[in-house]
């Protein structure tokens, strides 16, 4: 499974290069804890789009996609106050190196 | 006076007057209330400023524990210090240049959150309005400095609560980066009058000071010069075009509303130094009354050019000066031919 996560928007604008997280990478628990995250989270049947309001302003975009081993994929937006638990637990674990 | 104004005035005048109708029958009703009970009146006045500051301790909290109120002591906090002196001036300057009585012209709390993150692991390089309020990161301190720094990204946070209230300008495509450059636009008026500088005396930077120590830039953004804030190896290039020809058409930051709002920034530089004088007067005037009275939330950049002529051309004269300034500063962007 590879996932890749990337951030736009916020006050500054700044672009940073996308994280891209291959599992196969990775020791058994923490590629386990990934697959989990993804599969409590529904990954591939949530909206493309998950905002928190449509009246906020500044804040980050993050965009997920997410590339199963059995050829699915799935790309989502979202604001980090819009994701459910699992989701955001994947967001951080992804960006903070899992 | 006030229903014939809530029914046959402009947009705004309708709603002002209907504001004003409702809010003195809340009280009437609070009066009475009170009356019944004997009480003294207990109401706050409306139309004062009114600042609450909280403190999210690093977490993805809102609004967080309440560390200041209005009137309230000074804490040792500069964070909240700031959060709390900016946003009073941000309320004044309004309230003096404008007579709009805070974010929603009828008295709104001010809230703000500092020191708040995204995920507690993660230092958190940004500051937002999420619809009811403002909320401050602390900078990584490598890169970021704190964003409660600087008086124009707190007038600038302000301005899309503004924004929300007036014309609504949806936060996709050229209507959101009209809602970028609005806050802007009044985020570096708001420096400018409190630092009673002109035009031509101004630095028309946004967020000078933000960046940290040895990060190659001046602040995020220049509406005097846009994509010329920053070049740095960790941050890359400021990415913002002064010119229809160099519109941002990628996908991200809901279609570039950050970056294409250099085009409509420029256009304000360009009208208010060609106008001259201090550029929360006119220029300043004519933007305000834009947003308020002229703009929708679908208005695109041809709108806000057309809206902003008729608008100088109703405040200052057909073929005033101030009239001729803003056609040509959306011409020399390219928005208008």
């Amino acid at each position: 499974m590879r996932i890749t996560v990337s951030r736009t928007g916020g006050f500054a604008g700044i672009r940073p290069p996308p994280i891209v997280l291959d599992t196969a990478t990775l020791a058994a628990a923490a590629k386990k804890r990934v697959e989990q995250l993804v599969a409590a989270c529904g990954f591939f049947d949530l909206p493309a789009t998950l905002t928190a309001s449509e009246k906020s302003a500044d804040q980050f975009l993050h965009h997920i996609t997410v590339a199963g081993d059995d050829g699915r994929e799935h790309s989502i937006t979202l604001h980090a106050d819009a994701a459910s638990a699992p989701l955001r637990d994947l967001l951080h674990l992804v960006r903070g190196g899992a | 006076m006030l229903k014939k104004l809530a029914e046959n005035g402009t947009p705004r005048q309708r709603r002002r007057a209907l504001g004003t109708m409702l809010q003195s029958e809340r009280l009437r009703g609070h009066r009475e209330m009170l009356a019944s009970l004997g009480a003294v009146s207990l109401a706050t006045p409306t139309g004062q400023k009114r600042r609450t500051i909280y403190d999210a301790k690093q977490k993805p909290v809102l609004p967080g524990t309440l560390v200041r109120g209005e009137g309230g002591k000074k804490t040792k906090d500069k964070f909240v210090t700031e959060a709390y002196d900016y946003s009073g001036t941000v309320y004044d300057f309004y309230k003096t240049v404008f007579n709009r009585t805070s974010v929603d012209d009828k008295g709104m709390r001010l809230d703000s959150t500092v020191h708040f993150r995204e995920n507690p692991q993660e230092a958190f390089d940004n500051a937002f309005w999420n619809g009811q309020q403002m909320v401050y990161g602390d900078g990584d301190g490598e890169i970021f400095d704190r964003f409660t720094k600087c008086l124009d990204v707190i007038g600038h946070e302000l301005t899309h609560g503004v924004t929300q209230f007036e014309a609504g300008l949806v936060y996709q495509g050229q209507p959101g980066a009209l809602n970028e450059s609005l806050s802007d636009v009044f985020g570096v008026l708001v420096k400018q009058w409190k630092l009673k500088q002109t035009a031509a005396k101004a630095d028309w930077l946004i967020g000078a000071g933000l960046l940290a120590k040895g990060v190659k830039g001046v602040a995020l953004r220049s509406m005097k010069a846009p994509g010329t804030a920053y070049d740095d190896p960790r941050l890359g290039k400021d990415p913002q075009p002064a010119h229809m020809k160099d519109y941002d058409h990628s996908a991200g930051d809901n279609g570039g509303v950050h970056t294409n709002s250099g085009i409509p920034n420029y256009a304000f530089y360009l009208a208010a130094t060609a106008i001259g004088g201090n550029a929360w007067e006119k220029a300043g005037k004519i933007w305000y009354d834009t947003l308020c009275n002229r703009l929708r939330a679908d208005s695109n950049f041809a709108a806000a050019a057309a809206a902003t002529i008729k608008s100088a051309s109703d405040l200052f004269g057909a073929k005033s000066p101030e009239q001729k300034a803003v056609q040509s500063a959306w011409k020399q962007v390219g928005v208008i031919k």
